[in-house]
C-alpha cells in the first residue's frame, strides 16, 4: 500500500504493553503509567468535588448526581434489591469509572496515545493491557467468591459445588428423582469450571473489545485519513462507555447471583 | 500449552497483574471514601430533607383542614347560640315590656283611682265648706230680711233644717 496524504499510518498496537523503565526486576509499562495519569486525573476530581458539594446543587455536581443515581438505577435493575446494589455499588461505580476513564481518556485528551518516550509509546489505554482486565476479573471474582461464603457459611457455599445432600435426599424419595439429583451434582461440578471461566472471560472480553477497537482506528487511518476516523472516534465514544456498563452489570449480575440476599438483610 | 503460557503470548506477567489490581484498589479506595461517599451523603440528605418537608406540609395541610373544621364548627355553633341569644333577649324583652306595660297599666289604675278619692275628698270638702258659705250667708240674709235678731244657734237649726230639706228634695 502506497502512502498518501489521505492516508495516515501508524504502528498497530502490540498485544503486550511496552516497559518503559524497570524499579528493580518490576517493570513499569506504559498502561500503568496511563493507570497513574488516571489516579491523578481522579484525586484532582475528589478534592473539586469534595470542595465544591453543596446540598443544593449547581453546575457540574448536577452532572455527577445524575451519573451516580444513574448507576445506583442500573444496579439496582441488575441485582433485583436495592440493599444489594447499595452494598456493591462502590465497587460497581469504581470499575465503571474507572474502564470508563480508561477507554475514554485517549479520545478525549487527543495525542495523548501518540507522545512517545525513547521511541516508545507512553501511555497505553489501561484496559487495552491483558494485565489489567485479568486483574480486575481475578480480584472481583475471589471478592464475590468471599461474599458469597460469608452469606452461605463455608459449607453452605462448597455445598452449592458438591451437591452430595441433594443426591441423598433425591434417592431417598425415588430412582428418577435420585437420577434427576446425579445430574444436579455434575452441573454443580460444571459450577466451578464455570466460576474459573468467569475470570477469562470478562477479561478477554473487555481486553479483546479495546485491543480489536485500537487494531480497527489503526487500519481506518491507514485506509483513509479524512471522515471515516472521526465517525469511528464518535463510535468508540459509544463503545468505551459500553464496555464500562457491560463490565459493571456482569459484576453486578455475578454478585447477586452469588449471595444470599435474605442472609445480608439479616446482617 | 498450559493456561499461563496461553495468557503470556497476549502479555500476562503476574507482577504487572498484581500492580494493576493494587492502583485498582487505590482508585476503589478514593473513589468509595471521597467521591461516592460524600455524594451520597448528599443526596440522602437532601432527600431527607425533602421528604421532612413533604411530611410538614402534609401535617400542615391536615392541620389547616382541621383548623378550617374547627372554624366551621365554632361558627354554625355560634350561629345556633347568636339565634338562641337573639330569642331569648326576644322573649325576655317582651316579657320586661308585658310586665312594665301590666306595672304602668295598674299604676295608671291607681293614680285614676287615687285622684278619683282626691277629687271625691275635696268634692266633699268644697261641699262643707259651700254648706258653711251658705249657711253664713243664709244667716245673713235672713237677718237682713227679717230683721229680726235672733241668736246664732237657732239661725244655725233654721239653716240646718233648710238645707236637709234641701238635701232631701
Amino acid at each position: 500500500m502506497k502512502e498518501s496524504f489521505l492516508r495516515f499510518f501508524r504502528d498497530k498496537p502490540e498485544l503486550q504493553p511496552d516497559i518503559i523503565y524497570t524499579i528493580g526486576d518490576f517493570p513499569v509499562t506504559n498502561s500503568l503509567l496511563l493507570t497513574i495519569f488516571i489516579i491523578f486525573l481522579i484525586i484532582i476530581f475528589v478534592i473539586y468535588l469534595n470542595k465544591k458539594i453543596t446540598e443544593k446543587p449547581k453546575g457540574i455536581q448536577n452532572v455527577f448526581e445524575y451519573l451516580y443515581e444513574s448507576m445506583i438505577n442500573m444496579t439496582t435493575q441488575i441485582t433485583g434489591s436495592k440493599l444489594i446494589s447499595e452494598n456493591i455499588f462502590p465497587l460497581i461505580g469504581s470499575l465503571f469509572v474507572f474502564i470508563g476513564l480508561s477507554n475514554l481518556i485517549t479520545l478525549i485528551i487527543p495525542g495523548l496515545s501518540s507522545i512517545t518516550y525513547d521511541s516508545q509509546y507512553l501511555f497505553r489505554t489501561p484496559t487495552n493491557d491483558f494485565n489489567m482486565t485479568f486483574a480486575l476479573s481475578l480480584g472481583i471474582i475471589l471478592l464475590i467468591q468471599i461474599q458469597s461464603i460469608k452469606s452461605y457459611g463455608f459449607f453452605g457455599y462448597l455445598g452449592r459445588f458438591f451437591k452430595f445432600k441433594e443426591v441423598f435426599i433425591g434417592f431417598k424419595k425415588g430412582i428418577s428423582s435420585g437420577l434427576e439429583s446425579i445430574i444436579d451434582f455434575f452441573v454443580g461440578i460444571l459450577d466451578i469450571i464455570s466460576e474459573i471461566a468467569k475470570i477469562i472471560s470478562l477479561s478477554l472480553r473487555l481486553f479483546g473489545n479495546i485491543y480489536a477497537g485500537e487494531v480497527l482506528a489503526t487500519l481506518i487511518f491507514g485506509a483513509f485519513a479524512y471522515g471515516l476516523p472521526t465517525v469511528w472516534a464518535v463510535m468508540s465514544l459509544l463503545t468505551a462507555v459500553v464496555q464500562a456498563i457491560v463490565f459493571g452489570a456482569l459484576v453486578a449480575a455475578y454478585y447477586s447471583g452469588s449471595i444470599d440476599e435474605n442472609k445480608i438483610f439479616n446482617n | 500449552m498450559s493456561l499461563l503460557e496461553t495468557l503470556g503470548k497476549i502479555g500476562f506477567d503476574w507482577r504487572m497483574a498484581l500492580s494493576n489490581l493494587a492502583t485498582f484498589l487505590i482508585i476503589f479506595f478514593i473513589l468509595k471514601k471521597y467521591a461516592f461517599k460524600p455524594i451520597n451523603k448528599v443526596l440522602k440528605t437532601r432527600k431527607e430533607k425533602i421528604e421532612k418537608g413533604l411530611e410538614h406540609a402534609k401535617s400542615a395541610t391536615e392541620n389547616f383542614l382541621k383548623s378550617e373544621e374547627d372554624y366551621n364548627l365554632k361558627i354554625e355553633k355560634a350561629k345556633k347560640d347568636s339565634v338562641k341569644i337573639v330569642d331569648t333577649a326576644k322573649k325576655r324583652g317582651d316579657e320586661i315590656i308585658k310586665n312594665y306595660t301590666k306595672q304602668a297599666e295598674e299604676k295608671t289604675v291607681k293614680i285614676i283611682e287615687d285622684a278619683r278619692k282626691e277629687i271625691n275628698k275635696e268634692k266633699e270638702l268644697a261641699k262643707k265648706e259651700i254648706n258653711q258659705e251658705a249657711i253664713s250667708l243664709g244667716v245673713f240674709i235672713t237677718e237682713k230680711l227679717l230683721s229680726e235678731n235672733i241668736d246664732s244657734e237657732k239661725n244655725r237649726e233654721i239653716i240646718n233644717e233648710f238645707l236637709n230639706k234641701k238635701n232631701e228634695n
